[in-house]
């Protein structure tokens, strides 16, 4: 589903992505753990397209975001670590117009906005403007708008900021539905914990370079994921 | 702690000057000393037409020895078009800063941080009344004598009168937050208590010579009612003749109402900048939406950017109110200039036809001139700020985005362009095709200044400001696109009446049409072209 080859981005003299290839198939889960500023914001924001890269290459689902950046926009969806929404538009105008653009039909969008946020527990909120949102609700927002047009790709930096307990664990819970449903989904997280139970699929970055990548039990082995993690960035 | 607060409400204000705002770098020594020239070339031309309106006022008040009552009338003009600059600004400086929170959850006290945003509210209201307070003090140079402790009196007046200024912008901008924290629909009391102001600002405006006139004929007779009836403005005026007294009582008055003035906000300063809406929670009710197209979603996004701020539409819509107001004020002009100038036309240039000509481009020219004032586009791109991830991670292609923005300003300005035609056309009793001639041309300008605000600020962007206001008011590109917008149509409306003299309205008017039509067109495969490129460089 998504395939990185390659991939270097510097900033002046920085390398902050150094030859970074990673592969994720459909129905996995893929957390990308790494301390601040080790590359994965950047690499997040390569593949959706909003960070032009030096060299290397990024496909999503066979399409190159080099060459058909909106064919690959899509097929995934996005979730910014602080996802700062149009704060004059009500819950439900926004998660109209993201369904404009993905051009879903009203009944599809109807029943997806009814689906995910009586989930989130959202519903009664969505007649508010985004102004009056807490973090977390506009978390829950941006959720909500990145599964609207079913994407095949899910990428998410740091989803699980600001959520409460309960918000955290149903996005695990579909985040497990949707890769088991044959989506696929790269994740940023600073939860080891959550990595390791989530995850099918670990990278770890460090300094712009990957340092390990594997499945979950290839990489940590014996240990726990955190150990292996510690182990590695000293 | 002061300091550190003063200097980032200071950094926060001149940061254009030394930080690309695009890049967040800082700018080469080049750079910084060109931005400084361009700000002082614009804000020279600006006091140069003051000089010029009012100067004739100081060639025949000084001579007479009535330079006390100049200098009352030019301090008024000062505190009158430095509290219209300041005013909108300051609601908006003072209380909805995006830092609020931040400031307040440190060891601040709440009036350090408004007094701090008062000193930037200070400076640029002494931006503002230095365009008119310069050239007037320069005009009593130029026809007067002064002792030094007249010029001495004089420099100290420039910082009073701009604590006066900054006084009733902060009065104004502090009785508008009073309302907007008590009331639902905020926004429109913003909209209304501005308008009602830029219909003062514009009757004076549009007044300004028969007033000058009729004081410049009056002097006498105004400086003896002002002394009788007035007599604090007499004693004002004398401090700026080198008078000791008048000019301790001057600064006290001034110092005694900023000092009221200041302890009325810091009272009240924590309660209007924390105030949350109290407005009851709106239930959502399932309903199936309408499928929108690409263009109209983006539109439709704009338009709602557009109508949930009152600085975005006041300061670059306001054309879209003007637009129908002069068609509807044509209907009560229109006889009086056709009766003061179809004679003194024909009998000037030999031909009745020639007023009509004359009249029909006066209206194109007006109409063109008062689009050239809405710039919608010129902050779009900055506007975006944090939330530029959303259009940029979607499948919009650019071209989708950009024309989201252009459209936003066709639909604003058109129909109020198409309402001043028409009004005018019918009141000026022109030929019924110049109302087609009139709104085309009017509407290509309007797309040409679109297409120009929306260029320059994709190539200087901003998106890291604090306060809506820095873009939508103090950025480069607005600024450009705005003089730029009034300088082009006011150097084709000259060519248009030199034309209406010497060829026909209708040359005038096929040309101008051309022109912004060829432009128009340029610009907008150039943005078509090149959007994907433009707006990835963001």
């Amino acid at each position: 589903m998504l395939v990185i080859e390659h991939l270097t981005k510097t900033f002046g003299e920085k390398k902050a992505v150094d030859d970074l290839t990673l592969r994720i198939a459909p129905g996995e889960i893929c957390g990308f753990i790494g301390h601040n500023g080790a590359g994965k914001t950047t690499t997040l924001k390569s593949v959706v397209g909003i960070q032009k890269f030096d060299a290397g290459e990024i496909r999503v689902d066979g399409k190159s975001v080099r060459e058909d950046p909106l064919g690959v926009k899509a097929e995934i969806a996005y979730i910014p670590d602080n996802p700062d929404l149009y704060d004059f538009m009500t819950g439900i105008g926004y998660l109209n117009f993201v369904a404009d653009i993905f051009g879903i039909a009203p009944e599809v969008r109807s029943e997806r906005i009814k689906k995910y946020a009586d989930a989130f527990e959202l519903t009664s909120d969505l007649a508010q403007p985004i102004s009056t949102y807490s973090h977390g609700m506009k978390q829950k927002l941006a959720v909500i708008s990145a599964l609207i047009h079913a994407p095949k790709l899910l990428l998410m930096d740091e989803p699980f900021v600001g959520l409460d307990p309960k918000a955290s664990h149903l996005l695990k819970q579909m985040m497990r539905e949707f890769c088991d449903a044959g989506g696929a989904i790269f994740f940023s997280t600073h939860v080891l914990e959550v990595a390791e139970k989530l995850c099918d699929k670990v990278a770890i970055i460090k300094g712009g370079k990957l340092i390990r990548s594997g499945t979950m039990e290839e990489v940590r082995g014996d240990s726990s994921l955190e150990s292996v993690f510690l182990e590695l960035e000293e | 702690m002061y300091k550190a607060l003063f200097k980032k409400q200071f950094l926060q204000l001149f940061s254009s000057l030394f930080v690309d705002r695009k890049t967040g770098k800082i700018r080469s020594s080049k750079g910084t000393v060109g931005f400084i020239i361009l700000y002082v070339v614009l804000f020279a031309v600006l006091g140069f037409s003051f000089y010029m309106t009012t100067s004739g006022l100081a060639a025949v008040m000084i001579p007479m020895g009535l330079t006390w009552l100049y200098f009352v009338l030019m301090s008024g003009l000062t505190v009158f078009l430095g509290v219209f600059g300041g005013v909108f600004n300051t609601y908006a400086s003072l209380y909805l800063a995006k830092d609020n929170d931040l400031l307040l959850s440190m060891p601040i006290p709440p009036s350090a941080i408004l007094i701090s945003r008062m000193v930037g509210v200070y400076a640029i209201s002494m931006m503002y009344s230095s365009i008119v307070y310069i050239p007037a003090v320069v005009a009593i140079f130029v026809y007067g004598h002064l002792s030094p402790l007249a010029v001495l009196n004089l420099v100290l007046l420039w910082f009073l009168l701009g604590f006066l200024v900054h006084t009733l912008v902060c009065l104004f901008g502090w009785l508008v937050a009073l309302v907007s924290s008590k009331l639902k629909n905020n926004k429109i009391i913003t909209v209304v208590f501005s308008l009602i102001l830029f219909g003062v600002y514009y009757y004076f405006c549009m007044n300004s010579y028969e007033f000058i006139d009729m004081i410049a004929m009056n002097s006498q007779s105004i400086a003896d009612g002002m002394k009788a009836k007035a007599y604090p403005l007499y004693l004002f005026g004398r401090a700026a003749e080198g008078e000791p007294l008048p000019m301790l009582l001057t600064a006290a008055v001034i110092l005694l109402l900023f000092a009221v003035v200041c302890f009325a906000l810091s009272k009240t300063f924590i309660g209007i900048a924390t105030v949350t809406s109290s407005s009851k929670k709106k239930v959502y009710r399932e309903k199936t939406a309408k499928q929108k197209s690409l263009t109209v979603a983006m539109l439709a996004k704009e338009w709602g950017r557009f109508s949930s701020s009152a600085t975005y539409m006041l300061n670059c819509g306001f054309g879209a109110v003007m637009l129908p107001l002069l068609g509807v004020a044509s209907f009560f002009f229109a006889p009086h200039f056709r009766e003061e100038l179809v004679g003194p036309i024909t009998e000037a240039l030999g031909s009745p036809a020639a007023a009509v000509n004359l009249f029909s481009v006066g209206a194109g020219v007006a109409v063109m001139l008062i689009a050239a004032t809405i710039d919608v586009t010129a902050p779009s791109v900055s506007l975006e700020g944090k939330s530029l991830w959303i259009p940029r991670s979607l499948p919009i292609p650019a071209a989708d985005i950009l024309r989201g923005k252009l459209l936003l300003q066709l639909v604003i300005s058109v129909p109020a362009i198409l309402i001043a035609s028409l009004c005018m056309t019918i009141s000026f009793g022109l030929p019924f095709y110049d109302f087609f001639l009139i709104l085309l041309l009017g509407s290509l300008a309007s797309a040409v200044l679109a297409e120009i605000g929306l260029l320059i600020n994709l190539k200087h962007p901003d998106f890291n400001w604090v306060n809506e206001v820095y873009p939508i008011k103090q950025s480069m590109s607005v600024g450009i696109s705005l003089l730029g917008g009034i300088l082009l149509s006011s150097v084709v409306g000259g060519l248009g009446i030199v034309c209406a003299i010497f060829l026909s309205d209708l040359v005038f008017f096929l040309v101008g049409i051309a022109l912004f039509a060829l432009l128009s067109f340029l610009l907008y495969r150039y943005l078509m072209q090149n959007g994907e490129r433009l707006v990835s460089d963001l």
